[in-house]
């Protein structure tokens, strides 16, 4: 199964080790990257994807606001909040929002995690 | 204003922030492959130069991530290590998975990422424990001395300083957790502790 996977993170280091550990489950996926949660919009109204890890503190729109408007351009897209913010308060209105959690730091759990939302 | 937290309160604090770096260490360890091993927490008021010498003599170089954290009392969350092992720290932390990478080019991005998932952890113990969620904004990294690092409070105000010392068992990398609280967060950093204690609120 080919799968385009989109992640946003302001950081680079998060991306691309993300990117490797799905990569190595699943290297047929293609992935595609966004740095913010204004760019990842612009992405997904260009070209839809499967599959959405989206981080939380990021300047701009926080990860919650993008998912919420990306939901909006491509209803029904798996979105996982992937984050190091690990506030209870958090993760309950991430999961009220119809998001998946999954506690940073980035990990082969993590990914599995995240590739399972997908039905992988 | 008086600056003051009694032995109870600080006891309190000191176990809090002992359970909050302790979930940092475990974020930490995962993100590093190692053991973590932790000090006994200490809570001061210092003024800013003070807390400077804390962290290490004037001049040498560190890195310091930065996560501001706003609510029931604000302030800063400071993961600093000496700069010397930034390399080695991003090599443990990305090395096997990104082969090929220029390490130094992700280096600053590798160092803000440490820091956000262990003060985060950290910050989300607090907030479990305290019963308040605090508003994080994206960290921040600062490379310099000491007080480069405390950020630009004069040097004469007072803070409360919660530090605990680490040191990566392994690889034997050491550094610092540091809360910075200004003191116009003390009453809201006491109120907390006290309902924590069960005290009722207090009166001036």
């Amino acid at each position: 199964m080919s799968l385009r996977l989109l992640i946003v993170d302001d950081s680079r280091m998060s991306r691309l080790i993300l990117q490797g550990l799905v990569l190595q489950a699943h290297p047929q996926w293609t992935i595609v990257h966004a740095s913010s949660g204004e760019e990842a919009l612009q992405l997904v109204r260009e070209h839809p994807v499967d599959l959405v890890s989206m981080d939380f503190n990021m300047n701009g729109m926080n990860g919650l606001e993008a998912a919420l408007e990306l939901r909006k351009i491509q209803p029904g897209v798996p979105i996982a909040i992937l984050t190091a913010n690990v506030q209870t308060a958090v993760q309950a209105r991430i999961e009220e929002a119809g998001m998946a959690f999954i506690a940073k730091p980035v990990t082969a759990s993590a990914a599995s995690q995240l590739a399972a939302l997908a039905g992988a | 204003m008086t600056v003051q937290l009694d032995a109870e309160q600080i006891d309190a604090l000191s176990e809090i922030f002992n359970i909050g770096v302790g979930k940092a260490a475990a974020a930490m360890g995962s993100l590093m492959h190692d053991e973590v091993l932790l000090s006994v927490p200490h809570v001061s008021i210092f003024t800013v130069s003070e807390a400077a010498q804390q962290l290490g003599a004037t001049g040498s170089t560190m890195y310091g991530v930065r996560q501001p954290f706003r609510g029931a009392f604000n302030g800063d969350a400071l993961l600093i290590f000496p700069g010397h092992k930034s390399l080695e720290i991003v090599r443990i932390v990305a090395g096997q998975s990104l082969p090929g990478e220029d390490l130094s080019a992700i280096e600053q991005d590798a160092m803000t990422e440490v820091g956000n998932v262990m003060l985060n952890a950290c910050i989300a113990a607090l907030s479990d424990l305290l019963g308040n969620e605090f508003q994080l904004s994206p960290p921040s990294i600062d490379i310099g001395d000491s007080r480069t690092i405390l950020g630009t409070r004069i040097q004469n105000h007072l803070v409360v300083f919660l530090h605990i010392r680490f040191e990566l068992l392994s690889s034997h990398i050491e550094g610092f957790v540091v809360f910075v609280l200004n003191t116009t967060s003390l009453e809201g950093l006491r109120a907390a502790v006290n309902r924590l204690l069960g005290r009722p609120a207090e009166v001036d």
